[in-house]
């Protein structure tokens, strides 16, 4: 408990170091966010009006300081090509985003999990070298170039899944499972390698003399405890998955947050690339926390002061 | 000469290596040898089916895609390298002036690598190119930033493993500089693993650049590279598949050899997976 305050203490000075490079490197952008909105050779009176109705026209510390007091209260600001409220915005496309993280590590624990205990009970033959080479060409297909093939073959040729857009579960099928392949491999070498350790562990060695069957020695006895690095790996992959659902976001035309921030890059919307870029990194910072914390929870011998 | 007959011994090395090789030469000598611009537009030709004129097709603009994959190697395995080189360069210095001098500089270099880890590179990557711009040169910086923190921290774990070995307290005793110790002493003992490193974050580089230009945020047209070409043959996908396949298989291709070259260096150079190794036996 006195562990889980200080953890969550501590995320108060990182999410203000967080807030203030994001908030920097915005202001970094070379170029006039005024003049972008105004149009080139707006007259200067309008421009200096509009800079004072963004407050630009204060210092760089006010101007932090009132910034983060309007993402405290929830307020990121104006999208300049919509004129929506960027959190608006963020709101309604956050939960699709978070469908296909959560999907895509789902489909990866599962099968990820499965092929590396198989891996690992086979080893070094073909089944094991099998496997191996399959997550890792999982992990070096471009997510992209992945989701078109299955695009491709499942909506295209075969008609079975729709194509593109998120209205029912069945669009989330196939940006699932590119996701989930891609993040399956990683989640399949850690299961084989952490198995690998633990079933040359002393207490396995004294369970098979003790005439305990294979099936109870591999599934129940080892994989408890070679699960606790895949915990880590799924949770920093899910990490992984919310960021990388941009890719598939754009080829599946889904409406996610992804897609938002690199549409704003392209149209230099700064007031959703900001907010984009925040809420991936609350996002961030809160799943890393978490993972640190179920470590903690299904590894007794880590005890934390 | 050891270490390459080990990497060579194993299948999928080697494998590996044959095909870097190929694109290699490929990227080096490919462009003499091609027949057409890569940027030379044709509209008469546009979406021509595989011949013998076109071996792959032609684009949307008539352009031969044969002859912008060649160019294309040529401009995704210089961003990767470029890109990698110049990240690890840095990372090494910081991991080194971390692992060397501990106390604040570690604490500080520390907190850096850790907040750079835990940002999905491609999300670093976006947020370089919303800050820089598109273009060429700023996929090559996102490239280097992402590349970064897994080397400096790599280093910085040798050397602090380095710090107290005897030969390496000798070598204070006797007077040598902090210049002397880290780069005769210190730098020596993280070559092989500095390779590793590199080997596999080049794949991973060219994963990142070829997903930033898919996204439009890389290198811009009509620049030939990988990704953007994908991304721009995507919307016929149904009727001309091999303009988004051909590129597709072959960003798959390049980076699976660099994992597959990096995994057996990492198995010859790492005596510590030896060891475990035998463990298992």
């Amino acid at each position: 408990m006195k562990y889980l305050l200080k953890r969550l203490l501590q995320l108060i000075p990182l999410l203000l170091v967080l807030t203030f490079v994001i908030f920097l490197s915005i202001r970094a952008v070379p170029g006039d966010p005024v003049e972008v909105m105004l149009g080139m050779g707006a007259p200067e009176n309008a421009k200096a009006a509009e800079r004072a109705r963004l407050g630009l026209d204060k210092p760089f510390i006010v101007q932090y300081f009132t910034f983060l007091g309007n993402v405290v209260r929830g307020d990121l600001g104006t999208s300049m090509s919509t004129g929506n409220k960027v959190m608006y915005e963020i709101v309604r496309r956050f939960p699709n985003t978070l469908i296909l993280a959560l999907g895509g590590t789902l489909v990866a624990a599962l099968f990820g999990i499965a092929l590396g205990v198989v891996a690992a009970v086979r080893q070094n033959k073909f089944t094991d070298n099998a496997i191996m080479v399959l997550s890792l060409l999982s992990v070096s297909t471009p997510s992209f170039f992945l989701a078109l093939l299955l695009m491709l073959l499942f909506s295209l040729y075969l008609g079975w899944l729709p194509s593109i857009g998120m209205r029912s579960w069945q669009h989330a099928i196939l940006p699932i499972v590119t996701l989930g392949t891609q993040a399956m491999g990683m989640v399949a070498r850690t299961t084989r390698s952490s198995m690998l350790d633990v079933l040359s562990q002393d207490y396995i060695r004294t369970s098979r003399s003790r005439g305990v069957s294979e099936r109870v020695i591999v599934y129940i006895h080892a994989l408890k405890n070679a699960l606790i690095p895949v915990v880590t790996v799924l949770g920093l992959r899910f990490g992984g998955l919310l960021a990388g659902a941009t890719l598939v976001e754009t080829v599946f035309t889904i409406p996610g947050l992804g897609r938002l921030m690199v549409d704003g890059v392209l149209k230099r919307d700064y007031p959703v690339v900001q907010g984009t870029m925040l809420v991936f990194a609350v996002s961030f910072v809160v799943v890393n926390t978490v993972v640190d914390l179920i470590y903690g929870m299904i590894d007794p011998r880590i005890k934390y002061e | 000469m050891e270490t390459l007959r080990k990497i060579l011994k194993r299948k999928t090395s080697l494998i590996g290596a044959i095909i870097l090789t190929v694109f290699f030469l490929t990227a080096l000598i490919g462009p003499f040898l091609c027949r057409y611009d890569p940027l030379q537009t044709n509209p008469k030709q546009k979406y021509a089916q595989a011949s013998s004129e076109y071996p792959l097709g032609t684009d949307y603009l008539g352009r031969d895609v044969l002859t912008r994959m060649v160019y294309g190697a040529r401009v995704s395995l210089s961003i990767s390298f470029i890109g990698v080189l110049s990240g690890a360069l840095i990372g090494v210095l910081l991991g080194l002036a971390a692992g060397y001098y501990g106390r604040w500089v570690d604490t500080l270099i520390s907190r850096l690598i850790d907040i750079l880890l835990a940002f999905p590179g491609l999300l670093l990557a976006i947020m370089i190119v919303a800050i820089l711009g598109k273009g060429i040169e700023n996929t090559i910086i996102a490239v280097s930033v992402f590349s970064i923190p897994s080397i400096a921290r790599m280093i910085r774990g040798v050397v602090i493993g380095l710090r107290e070995s005897e030969y390496l307290q000798a070598c204070k005793a006797m007077g040598a500089s902090d210049a002397r110790m880290i780069f005769s002493h210190i730098l020596p003992n993280t070559v092989s693993q500095m390779i590793v490193n590199i080997t596999l974050n080049l794949g991973t580089a060219i994963l990142t650049a070829s997903s930033l230009s898919f996204l439009g945020l890389g290198v811009q047209p009509p620049s030939p590279e990988w990704g953007a070409m994908l991304s721009s043959a995507r919307d016929v996908i149904r009727t001309y598949p091999l303009a988004s396949i051909v590129p597709g298989i072959t960003i798959t291709l390049v980076v699976l050899s660099f994992s597959m070259v990096g995994d057996g260096l990492r198995d010859a150079l790492d005596p510590k997976l030896q060891y475990r190794f035998r463990g298992n036996l």
